[in-house]
């Protein structure tokens, strides 16, 4: 009887990636790289750097893009790219609310309920059906209506109705963390709620929530635009980027920058979001 | 009348039980339906001896740790009656501060699935520690890890300094126990619980885990509670047996004389079921000219 030969595949080089890795890699770099920059440079605008977004200059009026005005500038001469980086810092903040108040209150509240149980997980279960079943759009806009148009009020409407979302699914996978072995170990060891919480639940929840998060932060971030563009945002000539693409939209034929580089950030941003999300999802596999 | 000297009042009494369990009845319900998982169990056990529970899966072995410890799986109602007093605390009826002091400071458990056991996200040296830092006493954090290097150290790690910084993952099943092991002798509890402790093991690693086992025992004089459903272990490590079926015990005595002189139906058919290396054989292996190998 002659033993079958059994070949085995040579590993490749250590720290070799195939192309297909190498590409993700460098999306990831390139997605975490824009968002850097951007940060920066909104924070950079917020502290006064650059022209000033609201200062009108009669002498440039629509200019296309140029080295004296990188993004051009409007029918009132201001700077495209100062506007659109204090637009992008309005589009941070909401992007922040959401993460802070939508993602950290919704996780908590949902990991709460997926520990506790009973009425907790009950109400929880209720409250985020009843609340994921409302308009939310007509909701918005009344409300920015009545409270008035700020960036704040803005961000905190639209993160407060990603808070169900996130509850429900940080509910769904702290039922299935809450069984597992190492958790019930450390209640034999004498572990407090608090420190099951902490340190059991909640460093294995995070990881499998990051996925989600970052594709609401970019729904936020649209839905902020969205408002903006359909009039219920910052007013004029509070910048935004939803505001600058409506506003430039009635001289989209002749002065196309108006539009196109605030669309532009919107599309890379929100690119650059659902990347680095994809990357989370992969990683927490 | 006292029944022992004064004098003799304030060191402990070796001869008290240091897990005594009478008429222990738990009970799940789940919508319009209840069923007794364990059914009026009761047993003491003394400093320095062990006690095996046998039985075959779903006798309600596991089930009877669960209550006497007040653990039980989320979302999971279970409504225990009776008393599991634990040195002298009743868990059934203990408020969860009182509960969580007794199974840090009096009981140590090993669990069935090493790996499971652990937390995947922590290196072992950290969860060693963690194991410790619980409650209202926390030693400082150096001390802690010093503890936790002497308790790897104890059960086997040769360079403990190193390997406290790996991963779960990173070591072999066996190493993965001993890490459960240390993690339960820490504190050098009274009472070692052993839920089947040794059967994701090969053999080998088996022994070596239950001698480790019967030398931290040896080291600290902990009582032993070990569940398991093989009952060659139980011969060889216990000195008590009790036999568990559909909840209930169905025989307990001392172990030698209960394998040796069964007296329930039970008993002897799980006693029967021990395969023999020189009993007869139920099913012809087949010769490689019979077979199809070619």
């Amino acid at each position: 009887m002659v033993a079958p030969e059994l070949t085995l595949a040579a590993p490749g080089p250590s720290g070799a990636r195939g192309p297909r890795a190498r590409f993700a890699h460098t999306g990831i770099v390139l997605a975490a790289g824009w968002l850097a920059l951007l940060t920066i440079s909104a924070l950079a605008a917020i502290a006064g750097a650059g022209a000033d977004p609201l200062a009108n200059d009669y002498e440039a009026i629509n200019e296309p893009p140029s080295l004296a005005h990188l993004f051009g500038t409007d029918s009132l001469g201001r700077d495209i790219f100062s506007r659109s980086m204090h637009g992008a810092a309005a589009s941070g903040l909401v992007a922040l609310l959401t993460v802070v108040l939508g993602g950290g209150v919704g996780i908590l509240i949902g990991v709460l309920a997926g520990l506790v149980r009973g009425a907790v997980e009950a109400f929880v279960g209720f409250v985020t059906d009843v609340t994921i079943a409302l308009p939310s759009l007509i909701i918005v806009s009344a409300v920015v209506t009545l409270a008035g148009p700020s960036i704040l009020t803005i961000g905190l409407i639209i993160s407060a109705f990603t808070i169900p979302l996130f509850a429900r699914l940080a509910r769904a996978v702290t039922l299935s963390i809450a069984t597992e072995n190492h958790v019930l170990v450390a209640r034999t060891l004498g572990a407090s709620g608090w420190r099951i919480l902490t340190r059991e639940v909640l460093p294995a929840v995070l990881p499998l929530m990051m996925p989600v998060l970052m594709t609401t932060v970019a729904g936020a971030i649209v839905a902020e635009g969205a408002l903006s563009f359909l009039g219920f945002g910052l007013r004029p000539p509070e910048p935004s980027w939803g505001a600058l693409i409506a506003q430039g939209r009635a001289e989209l034929s002749t002065a196309s920058w108006l539009t196109l580089f605030p669309a532009l950030m919107i599309c890379i941003t929100i690119l650059s979001v659902n990347v680095l999300g994809e990357h989370f999802r992969e990683a927490s596999r | 009348m006292t029944a022992f000297p004064a004098t003799e009042s304030t060191a402990p009494d070796l001869s008290a039980p240091i897990l005594s369990v009478r008429e222990l009845t738990t009970t799940i319900h789940t919508r319009g339906d209840a069923r007794a998982v364990v059914e009026n169990v009761s047993f003491d056990l003394v400093r320095g001896r062990s006690l095996a529970v046998v039985g075959e899966s779903g006798a309600g072995k596991s089930m009877l740790i669960r209550s006497l410890l007040g653990v039980h799986a989320p979302g999971v109602d279970a409504r225990v009656r009776g008393s599991a007093r634990v040195m002298g605390v009743d868990m059934a009826t203990a408020d969860a501060f009182e509960r969580r002091r007794v199974l840090r400071e009096s009981i140590g458990m090993i669990h069935q699935d090493p790996l499971r056991s652990l937390n995947p996200t922590y290196r072992v040296g950290t969860q060693l520690t963690e194991s410790r830092a619980f409650g209202n006493q926390r030693p400082s954090r150096r001390s802690l890890h010093r503890r936790a290097i002497e308790a790897m150290a104890a059960v086997g790690f040769r360079d403990p300094v190193r390997e406290a910084r790996l991963l779960p993952h990173e070591l072999s099943g066996g190493q993965r126990q001993r890490i459960g092991i240390a993690a339960a002798t820490l504190n050098e509890p009274a009472l070692l619980i052993g839920d089947e402790p040794t059967t994701a093991l090969d053999v080998t690693v088996q022994k070596r885990v239950l001698d480790l086992i019967d030398e931290m025992r040896e080291r600290t004089g902990a009582a032993l509670l070990l569940v398991t459903h093989d009952l060659a272990v139980a011969a060889e490590r216990c000195d008590d047996l009790i036999v568990m079926r559909a909840g209930s015990v169905v025989e307990a005595g001392p172990t030698l004389q209960l394998l040796t002189a069964p007296e329930h139906p039970y008993t002897r058919a799980l006693i029967d079921a021990i395969p023999r290396l020189d009993g007869p054989r139920t099913r012809r292996l087949c010769t490689p000219t019979e077979g199809n190998l070619s």
